[in-house]
């Protein structure tokens, strides 16, 4: 049997099951611009009609249905698109930072251009043909010496920016290790929030959005692998390692290495070298791609400076001449380090400079190369020779500092560029692939998850008009109530 | 079911299309205001290399175009100093023939000897001819003039020449030694100065030097003979100059082709993806605004 205000209890569960839609559809709008928010829906479920089975219920038709109550509010997501997000994440975060890089060193090599290595060293070899033509003008000899101390000058500077680009890079690791460092860290005290409110029915769901953004997060930094755990939390591996295990995470630091000066990685204590994500393309910049360049800097300065020199040293200068001859045996280039008066070649891009005895004179530049004809002013031939240099084959060697190839100096050079222009168009490409695979994997997940105006305004009508009718049924009971209470039992009044 | 698209969606979807047509206006822009269709390798690394190499290479043509300017100074004074060098010599002859001529008192013998002497000290000025205050006759001792004018004897003993690069691995003399020409010793064994001399005091001792004559004649042959090498030389030279010029238009072609933006075709481009920008924000705009919540009251 039904009590008399039966309908009045059913009309309210409705206003109320009602408004708790309408809460969940403010906070849906009210999210609807906040960062990895997933909508929720109020799910609702017919309450338990009566009478209730049992062994005394009365045999009444039906069930009499008893109203309405949210039983969950639903977070609308697909874990299988965070996964997908995920893994292309960190292939774009890896090429991010490889394009970053290789974008970079196209600026400082600045070729082709009017400014760049190449038209340097080609103003150092019209230097000596002018030279050759005129060996004992002595403004030939000045542009000899200042094309040559340009050479010098753009090997170190190009040299000393890469070193910068090697520097900001191991940088960059530092902060973006402190970066994942924080990001576990915040992982884990969410999984602890979780767990606190889990086992007591409570669905955290706002927790849970923070957490899959912290995630996402990481996973362009470096490669992950989410599992569930008991309690709502989640292991985090990273290649494989256990990185955030429950309410705890391994920690991830830097130490700078004896040897090399720069940053080494640690997780949980050991060393940790990311293969994939952007700490790995940021890594693999500071280790490979910036070094690579530098080493074929150095294997072009040394190259260049030591065939010059080899020649310079067989030749005569003004000053030989005017001595009766005998070469004066000078290296045309030294190295930086070397001690006065010492006749090191350069050992590489970074420490080029030019004799000082030619700076001292330009006498001292050796022109003529005694023969046949004796050595006289007009002597041209080491000119001749030095300028000859740029067609010159030389050939591989497997020293650290040799050609791998047989190739001229400017074939070598061009090959640097052609590979530098390759490597970064192909990092440009796997960059754009994956920033438009990560935007279409993203856009799949927005489609699930992400807030619409349009939805949430229709859901409004659709639960305002529902709250509106059930407190019409409560107005209707009001009436029916009122009938009953001060309309019946008063015959004769 | 139908794909549920958000606000979001429209709002990051339109951005990235926006950023998209920008990225692709600034690549135009950049090819229209630096007129080349790279700016950096990977833009496209073959016109990259390339580029460098047309760039080396017309550097390479510029100096070997100067170079040769160089050689067609020194052959061209050369050939003129030779050339009156041989009317010399032919006066010579003709007063050497002359002197043969029974009817002249030793006082025309002399008279002629005067004039031989003349002749030599014009000689010794050719053979210390200068270009830009370099003998040219001196050998690849430029400094030292090759003829002595007080003792009247060529001095110079280096017969070095002088070499410069013209292309790629080719070398030619710019020089003609002053030993080959003033220091050719005929049958006679003697050289054209020292053989001046001879005439020069037979005629002051009144003795005709009509049995000179082929001495005289062997010194011209030799200087003809060097005159032949140097215009054979000069011919060369302008062959491989005109080579160097035609090349120089095929670099700066290949090199204009290569790397040139067709500026037609981007400004083309540019007007399309202009429009396309246009219509990209004018969708955005009126796809951006209206929602439900326009509509409801």
């Amino acid at each position: 049997m039904r009590s008399t205000f039966h309908g009045i209890e059913v009309s309210k569960r409705g206003l109320f099951a009602q408004q708790s839609a309408l809460n969940t559809t403010g906070h849906n709008i009210a999210n609807a611009n906040t960062e990895g928010y997933t909508r929720q829906r109020a799910n609702m479920q017919a309450t338990t009609g009566l009478p209730y089975p049992g062994m005394n219920a009365s045999l009444e038709p039906g069930l009499l249905g008893t109203g309405v109550n949210v039983v969950s509010l639903q977070r609308l997501r697909e874990d299988f698109l965070d996964i997908q997000y995920r893994n292309e994440n960190k292939r774009q975060g890896y090429w991010d930072a490889r394009f970053e890089t290789l974008e970079k060193l196209e600026g400082i090599m600045n070729e082709p251009s009017d400014t760049g290595l190449q038209k340097v060293m080609d103003q150092m070899w019209q230097a000596w043909q002018d030279l050759s033509k005129d060996p004992t003008n002595t403004s030939a000899r000045a542009v000899v010496r200042e094309r040559s101390k340009a050479v010098a000058d753009t090997f170190s500077g190009l040299y000393g920016h890469l070193k910068e680009v090697q520097g900001d890079l191991d940088n960059v690791m530092g902060v973006k290790a402190m970066e994942m460092n924080s990001l576990g860290q915040q992982i884990a005290s969410l999984n602890r929030q979780i767990a606190d409110v889990v086992p007591h029915g409570y669905q955290p769901n706002d927790l849970y959005d923070q957490r899959d953004v912290l995630i996402d997060k990481l996973s362009k930094l470096v490669e992950v692998k989410v599992t569930p755990a008991a309690n709502g939390m989640v292991n985090v591996t990273v290649e494989g390692r256990d990185f955030v295990t429950g309410q705890t995470s391994a920690p991830v630091t830097t130490q700078q290495n004896a040897g090399t000066g720069l940053l080494d990685l640690t997780m949980g204590g050991d060393t940790f070298v990311p293969t994939t994500g952007y700490l790995a393309g940021a890594q693999q910049s500071r280790d490979e791609i910036v070094p690579n360049m530098m080493q074929r800097l150095d294997v072009l300065a040394v190259n260049l400076t030591k065939e010059i020199n080899e020649l310079h040293r067989k030749g005569a200068s003004l000053t030989d001449i005017k001595n009766g001859g005998a070469p004066q045996d000078l290296p045309f280039f030294l190295d930086a380090s070397a001690p006065a008066g010492s006749k090191d070649y350069p050992k590489g891009a970074g420490s080029i400079v030019v004799n000082p005895d030619i700076l001292a004179s330009l006498d001292s530049i050796a022109a003529a190369l005694p023969g046949k004809g004796g050595t006289a002013v007009g002597n041209n031939e080491n000119a001749l020779e030095i300028a000859k240099i740029k067609f010159k084959v030389l050939q591989a060697g497997t020293g650290a500092t040799d050609l791998q190839e047989s190739s001229t100096l400017d074939d070598y050079y061009r090959y640097t560029i052609g590979q530098l222009g390759i490597d970064s168009q192909e990092a440009l490409r796997n960059q754009k692939n994956s920033e438009l695979i990560v935007g279409t994997v993203d856009n799949q997940r927005q489609s699930v998850s992400g807030v619409s105006i349009d939805d949430e305004m229709a859901e409004m009508v659709k639960y305002q008009h529902a709250y509106s009718a059930s407190a019409r049924v409560m107005t209707s009971m009001d009436e029916i109530l009122d009938k009953v209470i001060n309309g019946m039992g008063r015959v004769g009044l | 079911m139908a794909i549920r698209v958000t606000q979001n969606m429209l709002n990051s979807n339109m951005l990235r299309n926006l950023h998209n047509s920008m990225y692709s206006m600034d690549k135009m822009q950049q090819q229209l205001s630096s007129g080349s269709k790279i700016s950096k390798p990977s833009d496209d690394p073959v016109v990259a290399t390339r580029g460098m190499f047309y760039r080396s290479s017309l550097m390479e043509n510029e100096q070997y175009q100067r170079n040769i300017g160089e050689v067609q100074s020194w052959l061209e004074l050369s050939d003129k100093a030779l050339d009156e060098a041989g009317s010399i010599m032919h006066r010579i002859r003709e007063l050497a023939v002359n002197s043969g001529n029974t009817t002249l008192g030793p006082d025309s013998l002399q008279a002629i000897g005067k004039e031989i002497e003349q002749l030599k000290e014009h000689l010794g000025t050719i053979a210390n001819q200068t270009l830009g205050g370099k003998y040219i006759f001196g050998g690849s001792d430029i400094m030292t003039p090759p003829y002595d004018v007080s003792a009247g004897k060529i001095t110079t003993t280096n017969n070095s020449e002088i070499m410069l690069e013209v292309s790629t691995g080719i070398q030619v003399p710019i020089n003609v030694t002053g030993q080959s020409v003033f220091n050719y010793l005929g049958n006679g064994g003697k050289n054209v100065f020292d053989l001046m001399d001879k005439i020069v005091n037979d005629l002051k001792d009144g003795k005709p030097v009509n049995n000179e004559l082929g001495n005289i004649d062997e010194q011209i042959d030799n200087l003809l003979g060097v005159r032949s090498t140097l215009g054979a030389r000069a011919n060369r030279i302008d062959l491989i100059q005109d080579r160097m010029e035609k090349e120089e238009t095929t670099l700066t072609e290949g090199m204009s082709k290569n790397e040139d933006a067709d500026i037609a075709e981007v400004i083309t481009n540019l007007k399309t993806q202009e429009n396309v920008h246009r219509a990209a924000l004018g969708a955005g705009a009126r796809i951006i605004q209206p929602s439900l919540l326009d509509f409801l009251r």
